[in-house]
């Protein structure tokens, strides 16, 4: 402390020192708050549960040797969290997950959707519209999901400013994959191969041009917008439903939609890579 | 700065860090702004620093006695010296 230099040396590293105390007990006291949320979320559409041949890689063969159990549905979320922020808060990492068990796995977790919240003002999600979007697809490894009951985890990460990182969640149960396949649609499903010989294909992907045709001039007189099924996009309107009972959704009519309506592109649930099961 | 302007330099820093620290959480706290800490916590330190560093006349109340050299106080005073019969000045 002779020199100006020894104290300047002095002060600065007792205040970094007192500095890392502080936000310590900062951390410490923010530990114990505890916000009060409200999370609803609700599973409004089964689409369908189909056993489709599942590829681990892009470059797969055309033909899979394995199948493995998909379900499409559609979900919807209420969250209220502007009560977690505090001053220590950095952000919120939003995401909903599907368990259920097989048995073969005892547990089956699936990410279905992530949100990252960074204001508490951006914090309150009412009518989130993800069940109008697209179907989430829910994968198993092997064929052990129908019937099966499952949750539906709502959690988020509170991340702080400087601490440590904490997950809560809230679990809605009550909800089952359906208990049979979904039955297959008559037409060809895009690039799917099929058996039967080439003349009889012929013949019914005409009856099924035919149909679809038929049916786009009827809604043409009647006034309406071309349904998307002739474009080959997942066609939304086919779900009247109020979003109480899924099962009726599962009643599906001769001319399917050709498109499985995901675009080609499909994350596989457990192993996180992006394949294109069409081709 | 003598010793103890040494040791009051060292404790007017402790005391006043921990002292920028208890406010700046306080005052944080209270308005759930964690700039609002750190902005406190800065300008104490920097308050400190400004405090402690320089050598200040309140860090000089002590001053060391030093004795006077003997070979002054043994030389017969001289015409040509003009320094001699002055007292020796102490610096610390």
């Amino acid at each position: 402390m002779h020199t100006a230099w020894h104290r300047v040396n002095a002060v600065l590293t007792l205040a970094s020192t007192v500095l890392t105390a502080l936000f310590a007990f900062a951390t410490f006291t923010d530990s114990f708050h505890k916000g009060d949320v409200y999370i609803f979320a609700n599973v409004t559409r089964m689409d369908s549960l189909r056993q489709e041949p599942c590829m681990d890689q892009y470059y797969s063969r055309r033909i899979a040797k394995e199948v493995c159990d998909r379900a499409r549905l559609g979900f919807d979320l209420q969250v209220d969290l502007h009560d977690e922020f505090t001053w220590m808060t950095k952000q919120l990492f939003l995401y909903v997950t599907v368990e259920f068990r097989t048995r073969a796995n005892k547990v089956n977790q699936m990410v279905m959707w992530s949100h990252i919240i960074e204001d508490p003002k951006k914090a309150v999600l009412e009518g989130t519209g993800l069940d109008e979007r697209y179907p989430y697809v829910v994968n198993d490894q092997g064929s052990g999901m129908r019937g099966r009951p499952f949750n539906l985890t709502v959690a988020w990460n509170i991340m702080p400013l400087v601490g440590v990182l904490r997950t809560r969640s809230q679990t809605f149960t009550g909800f089952r994959f359906p208990d049979e396949y979904t039955p297959q649609p008559a037409t060809r499903q895009f690039g799917e191969r099929s058996n039967r010989p080439a003349a009889k294909r012929a013949a019914e992907a005409a009856a099924a041009a035919k149909a679809s045709a038929a049916e786009a001039a009827a809604h043409d007189e009647a006034g309406e917008a071309l349904p998307m099924r002739q474009l080959g996009v997942y066609d939304d309107e086919e779900e009247e439903d109020d979003g109480s009972d899924w099962e009726d959704s599962m009643a599906v009519d001769e001319e399917e939609h050709l498109n499985d309506g995901d675009g080609g592109y499909e994350a596989d649930g457990y192993t996180g890579n992006h394949h294109r099961d069409e081709l | 700065m003598d010793y103890k302007g040494q040791h009051l330099a060292e404790l007017m820093g402790m005391i006043m860090l921990v002292l920028s620290a208890i406010a700046a959480f306080v005052y944080g706290y209270m308005y759930s702004e964690l700039k609002y800490t750190l902005c406190t916590f800065g300008a104490g330190t920097a308050l400190t620093t400004a405090l402690v560093v320089p050598d200040y006349p309140w860090f000089r109340k002590n001053p060391l006695r030093w004795q006077i050299p003997q070979s002054l106080l043994n030389e017969e005073p001289a015409g040509d010296n003009q320094k001699i019969g002055k007292k020796p000045t102490v610096r610390s």
